[in-house]
């Protein structure tokens, strides 16, 4: 996962995704596009993103604080159905990926919004 | 996920062909290994402290007395598990020990209450209302203590490693109270 985190970042592609969500706000700093979209589907990825961003910002720049509350904020929603629902065999899941996602998103929302308003 | 990664390495390999950055792509070759190592350290360290703090907790009855505390809370959330004791338990014991962020150690307890959750299920292929309202809990849990990533901050100098809490608790509260609600409602409106 670190591996393809910085393939990625290496060929630039994340500033590609980085400059699709970029007119939202000025406030968020651009390396938190990629994190917020790799949350729900690798815990990994999302952590090797912010280290990544310790390392460019540090732990203690907006950025760094903001990966660190958007990690801190849920856990990897993917992962966590596949791994219990294939644990006992479930194949219809119904409406899990949407609440889960949905919870995502709030969590991560809220978490950039509180830090653009505590540490900026 | 497999699938998914090897998608991903494939794109990220032709564009940085197209964008002729093949010196950055062999770098980051020869570069991961190392990278990870510097990666996984501070967590193992971290985390195997905290899985001590947890046994502790687990001996003197502090993580029971936590479970207990749960209970009632559980009962609200879980209306088809109220006599099920047992499997409430592991729940709680789930929830607890992701609140200090062992999502490894918390696994066990989380995989014993699906298992108990699908003997009771008639339809065995399809999820309970039950096993979806645990896992939101579970993706969308409270996390107190996010042990990992205060490790990661340590390593990289920050000055203060835990200033980030507050915020991430508020942030979690709110991802678990909106995936609750969402799961809750959409169970009364197909019970309607």
């Amino acid at each position: 996962m670190i591996f393809i985190v910085n393939l990625l970042k290496e060929v630039q592609l994340f500033e590609i995704f980085s400059g699709i969500l970029a007119p939202l706000s000025k406030d968020i700093p651009d390396a938190i596009v990629p994190m917020c979209m790799f949350r729900p589907i690798s815990g990994g990825a999302s952590m090797a993103i912010m280290v990544d961003l310790f390392k460019v910002y540090g732990p203690d720049s907006l950025s760094g604080l903001m990966g660190s509350v958007i990690q801190g904020s849920t856990d990897t929603t993917f992962y966590v159905l596949t791994l219990y629902f294939s644990s006992v065999g479930i194949k219809k899941i119904k409406n899990a990926i949407p609440i889960g996602l949905f919870a995502d998103f709030v969590g991560i929302s809220v978490g950039i919004l509180l830090t653009i308003i505590f540490f900026k | 996920m497999n699938k998914i990664w090897s998608v991903l390495v494939i794109i990220a390999i032709i564009f940085g062909l197209i964008n002729n950055r093949i010196v950055e792509i062999n770098n980051v070759i020869i570069n991961v290994g190392e990278d990870t190592l510097n990666f996984v350290i501070p967590i193992i360290v971290t985390t195997s402290f905290w899985a001590g703090i947890l046994n502790v907790a687990r001996h003197n009855g502090v993580l029971a007395f936590l479970q207990k505390c749960l209970n009632p809370l559980l009962k609200f959330l879980f209306p088809d598990l109220k006599d099920e004791d047992e499997i409430l338990q592991y729940i709680a014991a789930n929830v607890v020990i992701n609140m200090f962020g062992l999502g490894f150690a918390a696994t066990p307890s989380g995989l014993k209450a699906m298992k108990l959750m699908q003997e009771k299920n008639l339809n065995k292929d399809t999820a309970t209302r039950s096993m979806v309202t645990f896992l939101v809990l579970n993706t969308a849990g409270v996390t107190l203590v996010a042990t990992n990533i205060i490790a990661l901050r340590n390593k990289y100098g920050s000055v203060d490693a835990t200033s980030f809490i507050p915020l991430a608790i508020i942030a979690t509260f709110c991802a678990s109270i909106a995936g609750l609600t969402l799961d809750r409602w959409w169970n009364y409106r197909k019970s309607k």
